[in-house]
């Protein structure tokens, strides 16, 4: 019997522990922005811990393992928006409001051979047929 | 000669093959973000695997929607869309010796929302609703100068493995994926029967898009025998059709002999399919 409550404690003990994280996205309008992309790392590691992409009512939630000390970062991103992260500790806040600023969109671009416009009025184009 | 006669009869009794039901429109009419450039490699036959049919695709994303198109197709549209000027540099490249049927239809998406288009004879689509569950791997590397990260899913009996780009911060992607905190720029079956990648992005700030496009929803089993109907036996299907609309077709079934035809629908009708159900 002893055993048993030994080896379910260190069950208990040594099960990953999970952690949410959630908030919402707004334009500095306040309207909710939707289709962002919500990235959670380790601060300075391009590692993705855990990811969400924002609803339609620019709500997300995020579940991830907590198994690490260090500082967290929560990053939010979308094509033609400023990028923001926030910085945090296990623990210490779990609801986050980003507010993301328009700004032009900048894809970069792969080089290919034998370019050819798409059409006449587009910019910047390449490709191949 | 015999494609055009049959294309042309197609044409004038399509909307025939929906016979009940009404068609139904989807209007795009809205200012592009961007489009990105695929390239596609497919092995469409299993019977044999050297066959591999190659084009190039399109992801045009709007606001709040986004179309997946054969480039050709996209080709087509503009020019009814944009001024004569334009005409002489898109034939060059619409020209029909280089013209391709692609096995895969335009993608309409909506969120979640999927309009599958399959033009075939008339314009069928197929309406579904996709929530892919993506596994993220810490492996990494460089597309083309872009640092790209691994990403695995399964869907409709394939497993695929996708590179996207964090630094290209938006959840789509070719074909039905998406879903990604980045653009996906590379996706392939676990078998590489099918392997999409990215060619490059046009910068269309401003640009304008006008699209309408008539289907006709059905269920995947009616499309299927639709389109077996189809490959099978195309004269036999038009004839029905017509008959439907009380017009009596006699055409010589050598037709049927056209290699052009028959490739054309081999293609449009894969033995070896994307989606096993």
């Amino acid at each position: 019997m002893n055993k048993i409550i030994s080896v379910i404690s260190l069950a208990i003990i040594f099960l990953p522990s999970f952690a949410q994280v959630s908030g919402t996205i707004k334009t500095p309008e306040g309207h909710p922005l939707p289709s962002v992309s919500i990235t959670l790392h380790k601060k300075n590691n391009p590692s993705i811990i855990a990811f969400a992409i924002a609803d339609k009512n620019g709500k997300f939630t995020i579940n991830y393992k907590a198994t690490t000390t260090d500082t967290l970062e929560l990053k939010a991103a979308l094509l033609g928006y400023s990028k923001q992260s926030i910085y945090f500790l296990l623990g210490e806040k779990n609801t986050f409001e980003f507010v993301l600023s328009p700004e032009a969109i900048n894809l970069p671009e792969v080089k290919v051979k034998n370019p050819v416009a798409l059409l006449n009025n587009i910019s910047g184009s390449n490709g191949e047929v | 000669m015999k494609l055009l006669i049959l294309v042309f009869l197609s044409l004038y009794i399509s909307n025939g093959a929906s016979q009940t039901k009404s068609p139904k429109t989807i209007e795009i009419n809205d200012t592009i973000k961007f489009i990105v450039k695929y390239n596609l490699s497919y092995k469409y036959d299993s019977s044999d695997f050297s066959k591999v049919h190659k084009e190039s695709l399109l992801l045009i994303a709007f606001p709040k929607v986004s179309l997946f198109i054969p480039y050709n197709k996209y080709l087509q549209d503009s020019i009814d869309q944009n001024d004569l000027n334009k005409v002489a540099v898109l034939m060059n490249e619409i020209d029909a010796t280089k013209r391709k049927t692609s096995p895969l239809p335009i993608i309409f998406r909506n969120n979640e929302h999927i309009s599958e288009i399959h033009q075939l004879m008339e314009n069928f689509s197929i309406n579904d609703t996709i929530k892919l569950f993506w596994t993220l791997h810490e492996e990494v590397k460089d597309y083309e100068g872009i640092a790209v990260r691994k990403a695995t899913t399964s869907f409709k009996g394939r497993h695929y493995i996708a590179w996207y780009a964090p630094s290209i911060p938006i959840d789509e992607g070719p074909y039905k994926f998406k879903g990604l905190p980045g653009l996906i720029l590379e996706l392939s079956d676990t078998k590489d029967d099918l392997h999409i990648y990215y060619r490059g992005t046009y910068n269309t700030s401003s640009n304008y898009y006008k699209k309408t496009i008539i289907q006709t929803v059905i269920s995947r089993y009616d499309y299927t025998r639709i389109a077996k109907r189809v490959v099978d036996d195309p004269m036999e299907y038009i004839r029905e059709m017509a008959a439907a609309k009380g017009v009596t077709i006699a055409i010589n079934s050598s037709v049927l002999s056209d290699n052009t035809y028959k490739k054309r629908t081999t293609i449009l009708n894969p033995s070896n399919p994307i989606e096993f159900y």
